[in-house]
């Protein structure tokens, strides 16, 4: 088992909306988030103004930015779109003028545009020289743009049992690159979201920790942690339920329990985020069940962090 | 041979024909009409053993998320950030 090098925090993804506010203050209140995960791209207009932060986000915001605690997540760059120039020149003209300053920035593998077609939900890519071209070049323009090291997130969507598998490779080649053409002080990361991975493992039948060791695990920084949904294709002769990223429910438990391998198999990793979407915690149950999800998910990361 | 070596993907037509058949499938069509649709597309024959592994129930949610998040815009290749924060996350 490889010598953790740094400690462990356990934060959340901040949302913008108050059900959100409501589910997370306790939490705040009682000092037990050490970071914050912010996707200061959910704020930006498409006409180019920026919508402004809610006063309790941006109080937030400032605290764990000042602290050194805070993570850059964006969701609308669509990095792997071959065909997206006059989206990405905006995308990173607007984060260029982002007046946060992040302890790293992260964005996702994948595509939601291509012309004609404006946004979506995120598409899986073939693994191929043009696709780590397009990731290297994201990542080491969003380094440069943030003056952070930048990373990617684990997709959540195949299409086939290869392509989940061939997904951590396609990081391993990806982030490789982007190292070798930024720095070595920052080399790119990986955020391993454990809810995509465990998608992929149970809709496709794959042990998810063989699956987890498919990846590249030396270059994890951050973990992803989060609750989802089933779909139930007609096209399934067997009739199986198809599990989707959709961050609206409880943390699977066998989500939680990729917590201790992770982490076992991390050395470099920083910082847990629990992700929950705004607007679906409308009842006081589904609030308080955010809470529990995130204090069972502190005390699992600690007691394997310590371990 | 591993797709990953081989030269002819173009990346952007396997984008804009994997959208168009996605966004085309209408509420009824299950993912073996997405996947016929794709795999007797001749621009994508390149990708036709990695097509031929793809499983319909995975194009058939592909299109329930391209239904309920994707947005069409003839007028352009994509701008509008969402402010809300809701959609289908990765």
């Amino acid at each position: 088992m490889p010598t953790r090098l740094t400690p462990v925090r356990v934060g959340l993804s901040l949302m913008t909306t108050e059900d959100f506010r409501a589910a997370s203050l306790p939490l705040f209140a009682d000092g037990v988030v050490d970071a914050l995960e912010w996707s200061p791209d959910m704020l930006w207009a498409p006409c180019g103004e920026r919508h402004p932060e809610p006063a309790w986000c941006a109080a937030l915001l400032d605290h764990y930015e000042h602290a050194g605690r805070l993570s850059g997540h964006g969701v609308h760059l669509s990095a792997f779109s071959a065909e997206a120039p006059t989206r990405h020149e905006r995308w990173f003209a607007r984060l260029a003028g982002d007046p946060r300053r992040y302890r790293r920035f992260s964005e996702h593998v994948g595509f939601m545009s291509a012309p004609g077609f404006a946004d979506g939900a995120p598409l899986p890519v073939p693994r191929c020289a043009e696709t780590v071209a397009l990731g290297a070049a994201a990542l080491t323009r969003i380094a440069r743009v943030t003056g952070v090291p930048a990373g990617l997130e684990n997709l959540a969507l195949a299409f086939s049992e290869s392509e989940a598998w061939e997904q951590g490779p396609m990081l391993a080649d990806i982030l490789s690159a982007a190292s070798t053409a930024s720095t070595a002080e920052a080399p790119a990361f990986l955020v391993l979201d454990l809810h995509n991975l465990w998608c992929q493992a149970v809709n496709f039948a794959i042990d998810p920790e063989r699956l987890l060791a498919a990846f590249p695990l030396e270059r994890v920084r951050e973990l992803h942690v989060s609750g989802g949904s089933w779909s139930h294709p007609r096209a399934d002769p067997l009739g199986r339920r198809f599990r989707r990223d959709t961050h609206d429910g409880a943390v699977p438990d066998e989500v939680l329990a990729l917590i201790e391998p992770a982490l076992a198999r991390c050395p470099l990793l920083e910082d847990v985020f629990l992700e929950r979407l705004g607007g679906t915690m409308l009842t006081e149950d589904e609030r308080g069940g955010f809470r529990t999800d995130f204090m069972r998910l502190r005390a699992l990361v600690y007691e394997a962090a310590h371990a | 041979m591993p797709d990953h070596d081989h030269p002819a993907i173009n990346l952007a037509t396997y984008q804009r024909r994997l959208l168009e058949a996605l966004h085309h499938a209408d509420v009824d069509s299950d993912g073996y009409a997405i996947a016929r649709e794709l795999r007797a597309d001749p621009l994508l024959a390149p990708l036709a053993e990695r097509m031929g592994r793809w499983e319909p129930r995975s194009l058939e949610t592909a299109a329930e998320l391209a239904r309920r998040w994707g947005r069409v815009d003839p007028a352009t290749t994509a701008e509008a950030p969402h402010s809300d924060g809701t959609r289908d996350q990765t």
